[in-house]
């Protein structure tokens, strides 16, 4: 594996694991998939540049299950990403090779939606991460490799 | 073929013109019972099973550790849906999505704009966006506005199609929303 640097470069492509049926409007990102978990701003992506298309879609196979079916990934160059507002960030404490997307606000706690204009730009935000991003189907999640689309951003 | 369902008659203080002022209005919420096309309920059925099926997520259902959805939060967006039901509230049937911290997200598209609420265990917040127009700012307790909701963004996203408007007390703060 290539040593990867801390520090995440502006042209890189990261890649978020997609589920079906909760990030996903037909074959649409809903902007819902780039919201973080609940009082945190975290939303967790993969350097593709450095683990390679087949390695990300090992791990996010992993996490598919019974409600949430691991259908593609959505991917985005970092400049994209930093053009819309958030940071990105490595991670290496989760996996190495492992990022995260930083929203300036944390979601808000469990339970409760944020007050209004947070709210608004939690989803405005989420909106343009979700236009920027370019979903690349996973056109046969049970074959052994990646054999769709080649991953690359809009 | 029809079914009876309940339906409010309202009258509004306001109607939909544009709220660029500050703004308390009242509205009188009168039953009565109207007929509803039944493919239109069955519609309205599928969302409500969709509810079901949120109801019985578990903890980390997204795979990012997302929360169980609150049961109040179901119950609420039962309520709205119902109301848009039986008050045939000039709006599309919403999109609803769960939320990684528990609550659920329903969404209105319009001829003139868009409305978005997220709705939790005790208070909803949300927008109303119309082109060329400031967003307006929902905010307030789920117990009471979803049982108004779509009757109050209707005019807003669909203005030719409503004639008048219900809304619970709402103060609105130009000033605020600028």
């Amino acid at each position: 594996m290539l040593e990867i640097p801390v520090e995440v470069a502006a042209n890189e492509t990261i890649v978020r694991a997609v589920f079906h049926p909760h990030h996903l409007n037909g074959s649409k990102l809903k902007w819902q998939a780039f919201r973080p978990p609940a009082a945190r701003r975290d939303v967790s992506v993969m350097r593709h540049d450095y683990l390679g298309t087949d390695d990300c879609r090992a791990r996010a196979r992993q996490m598919s299950a019974e409600r949430k079916e691991y259908r593609g990934f959505a991917c985005l160059k970092v400049e994209a990403v930093r053009a819309a507002g958030p940071d990105v960030i490595d991670s290496r404490d989760e996996f190495l090779g492992h990022a995260d997307i930083m929203h300036v606000h944390p979601a808000p706690p469990n339970g409760e939606p944020p007050d209004a204009a947070r709210f608004d730009g939690l989803r405005e935000t989420c909106k343009r991460l979700a236009k920027a991003a370019a979903y690349r189907a996973d056109p046969d999640a049970d074959a052994e490799k990646w054999t769709g689309e080649p991953i690359n951003p809009i | 073929m029809s079914r009876d369902i309940f339906k409010g008659s309202l009258i509004s203080v306001f109607g939909a013109q544009p709220l660029d002022f500050p703004l308390l209005a009242y509205t009188v919420f009168q039953p009565s019972i109207v007929s509803c096309p039944v493919s239109q309920s069955e519609r309205y059925a599928t969302a409500v099973e969709q509810l079901n099926v949120f109801s019985n997520l578990d903890n980390n259902w997204d795979g990012y550790g997302g929360s169980r959805i609150s049961e109040q939060a179901i119950d609420h967006a039962r309520t709205l849906l119902y109301t848009q039901l039986y008050t045939q509230a000039h709006l599309a049937l919403p999109e609803i999505t769960p939320t990684p911290n528990g609550t659920l997200v329903i969404e209105w598209q319009g001829q003139h704009g868009e409305a978005a609420v997220e709705i939790g265990n005790t208070r909803v917040s949300g927008v109303i966006k119309r082109e060329n127009s400031p967003t307006i700012c929902i905010a307030g307790e789920t117990a009471m506005l979803s049982n108004y909701l779509p009757i109050f963004i209707a005019p807003f996203l669909n203005p030719e199609s409503a004639k008048v408007a219900a809304i619970t007390p709402v103060e609105y703060d130009a000033a605020d929303n600028a």
